[in-house]
């Protein structure tokens, strides 16, 4: 009989008016806190029928205030607080005007029967089920995250349970406002229910209805109370289930790909801790994967992009030279087949600024420049020792095959910028439209 | 408590404080720093940076972006309530352009990530003394998407775009030159190089461009 639901001691809803607070923590509580009202206020006679009409409205003032205010200060919809709030109000209005005749009136009018106190409760039940059904299935989704709760803190208690336990990952969304929202209508709605049960049953007793008729009514109703939302809540739970199988299969599919990837550079980390620089080329790799699957980018479409086939050359670059390239992107397009030269440009660019750049780091920046000529252009620089262009010798044809014949080959064209101690930068450029031949 | 000496003499050592919450990589810094630099302090969380660099009046703290009780960002706002003159050089792990936006705007002066050589981040400090900032090629290309649809602007007061120069400067750096090579590049005196990264920077603190403060809201910098 413990108190296994209680929710956490700084949730604000813990915080709101006593009855409504014992009734959310914990409905063996709650069903306690109304017998233990129906007999005292069966006690005090015609006293306690007036406590009994004074809470019921006190109860309704603050929970109509509350709801007010959160939706005031949440700016959110106040569907949830509206409808309990009709709810309140009919109810205040049924008790507060006897001349139209109170539905417990017409129950206790006559010797209280077991059949007809129950009907009461149904009547009760039928007045609140809309703001349960609401503030229900507002609460599915918290609920669906939560890996703990009975159905009954799902549907009564607040949706952020023992604050940010139940990895609803942080971020807020408006949705969680308006479940506040719903939740507040909801408790402060079980809040009215249940004084309305002990008044029915203080009444009960005083026309003369038998102890067990007294007794049973609230048990009856809280028993509904709590069964209606348990019902509710085995429907969402082939819906949680589901959830969680998806969830499941994330998880492998997560687990895989580390082993795939991350473990595995792990294992070769072991076996070549002997060769620092291989071990820090694996690292650098490594991580350029794991970095581009964090940020939700598939691997395998990587090279239909100009950014991902940019990163895929100078990957192949770096794991050949044990250099390190950034790679910057200005403005990202789609890869085309004449695209290709420009790519193998790029390539043997690198190679170059890997095999003369001296171990400097190695830039490359890629833009697209708007009209009146568009082209792609890419920019690879190494902040080496830098060498006299005209100066290197007739055999080396890596720069002048490779680069710049490849780039006017294909209709652009390879600018080398150098000079000694000054680096060495070759813009490549590609037009989209390839220039009239000279 | 603030640093008394916003210019001070270029030819004794900066006086630092490095704030870290892996004492391995201070441990690092301290030893590679320890020529060419004064380490008056340390630190390894938000309250504790705080203090100390109240305390300590450096000339330049060395402020990594991730730290226990708030992040960089918490420490520059204290700093700043506090008008603590010390500039902040923000050290990321991350190439993340997010987190280094976030810290510019709450007014650190530069940034370098962790992988920066031993000699490039003393030249840093040094530039982040004499109050000038600190632009990689990484926040160079992120400023540069940032603006990319932006107006050509006449003069560098103007916050919602590049001026041609601004934008050629960046372009620079984004590529990888260091300020020196660009005032040769582009004809102008490494001063002038300096002031329009300075105008740039402070676009980046103060403009209402889309993608910057995107950024910022979801950091929390705008209230």
């Amino acid at each position: 009989m413990s108190a296994s639901v209680h929710p956490g001691p700084g949730s604000r809803q813990a915080r709101l008016v006593g009855p409504a607070h014992r009734l959310r923590a914990d409905p063996v509580a709650a069903l306690a806190l109304v017998l233990a009202g129906t007999v005292a206020l069966t006690a005090l006679g015609s006293l306690g029928h007036t406590l009994a009409l004074s809470a019921l409205l006190a109860t309704t003032g603050v929970v109509v205030a509350r709801a007010l205010a959160v939706a005031w200060r949440r700016r959110v919809t106040i569907v949830g607080p509206a409808v309990g709030l009709s709810v309140y109000l009919l109810a205040a209005f049924l008790f507060a005007r006897p001349s139209y005749g109170t539905w417990a009136q017409m129950l206790t009018h006559e010797r209280m029967t077991m059949d007809k106190a129950f009907g009461g409760t149904v009547v009760t039940l039928a007045l609140a089920a809309p703001v349960l059904v609401f503030a229900g299935t507002r609460r599915v989704a918290g609920w669906r995250r939560a890996s703990v709760g009975t159905p009954w803190r799902s549907l009564v208690a607040s949706p952020e349970p023992a604050a940010g336990g139940a990895g609803s990952g942080g971020r807020r969304s408006t949705g969680t406002e308006a479940r506040r929202g719903a939740a507040e209508a909801a408790t402060g709605a079980l809040a009215a229910l249940v004084i309305m049960m002990a008044y029915v049953s203080t009444e009960s007793a005083q026309r003369g209805a038998s102890v067990g008729t007294v007794v049973l009514s609230p048990v009856v109703g809280l028993l509904a109370l709590v069964g209606a939302p348990a019902l509710l809540a085995l429907v969402v739970v082939g819906r949680r289930d589901r959830a969680e199988r998806e969830l499941a299969v994330h998880r492998q599919a997560v687990a895989a790909h580390l082993h795939d990837s991350v473990l595995q550079t792990f294992a070769l980390i072991q076996r070549n801790l002997h060769d620092p620089e291989r071990v820090r080329r694996l690292v650098r790799t490594q991580e350029r994967e794991l970095r581009t699957w964090l940020s939700g980018r598939e691997v395998d479409a990587l090279e239909a992009t100009l950014a991902g086939a940019l990163r895929a050359t100078a990957d192949l670059v770096e794991e050949e030279h044990g250099v390190t390239i950034e790679v910057e992107i200005l403005d990202d397009a789609d890869v085309l087949e004449r695209d290709r030269p420009l790519l193998d440009a790029t390539r043997e660019a690198l190679r170059n600024a890997a095999r003369h750049g001296g171990g400097a780091a190695i830039r490359v920046l890629a833009e697209r420049t708007g009209p009146p000529h568009p082209a792609t252009v890419v920019y690879v620089r190494d902040d080496g020792p830098g060498f006299v262009p005209d100066a290197v010798a007739p055999e080396r044809r890596g720069v002048r095959d490779s680069i710049v014949g490849r780039m006017e080959a294909a209709g652009g064209t390879a600018r080398i910028d150098t000079a000694p101690g000054a680096g060495t930068e070759i813009v490549l450029t590609l037009p989209d439209e390839p220039r009239e031949p000279r | 408590m603030s640093a008394p000496n916003p210019n001070p003499d270029p030819s004794t050592p900066p006086r630092v404080v490095l704030v870290d919450d892996h004492e391995l990589f201070r441990s690092g810094v301290r030893g590679e720093l320890r020529d060419a630099c004064e380490i008056v302090g340390e630190a390894g969380d938000v309250a504790e940076a705080i203090a100390t660099v109240l305390r300590t009046a450096p000339d330049v703290v060395l402020l990594d972006v991730h730290l226990p009780g708030g992040g960089a960002v918490e420490v520059l706002r204290a700093l700043r309530a506090a008008r603590c003159t010390a500039q902040v050089l923000a050290l990321s792990v991350s190439d993340a352009p997010d987190d280094v936006v976030a810290v510019i705007r709450a007014g650190a002066s530069g940034y370098v990530t962790k992988t920066i050589s031993p000699a490039d981040l003393v030249d840093a400090i040094r530039t982040t003394r004499a109050g000038e900032p600190v632009f990689g090629p990484r926040l160079a290309a992120f400023v540069l998407r940032a603006f990319a649809d932006g107006p050509v602007v006449a003069g560098p007061d103007d916050l919602e775009g590049l001026t041609p120069r601004e934008r050629e400067v960046l372009h620079h750096l984004a590529r990888g030159y260091a300020y020196k090579q660009i005032g040769l590049r582009m004809d102008i005196s490494p001063r002038t190089v300096e002031s329009h990264v300075s105008a740039v920077l402070r676009k980046l603190q103060l403009t209402s461009r889309h993608e910057v403060s995107r950024w910022a809201a979801e950091r929390g910098l705008l209230e």
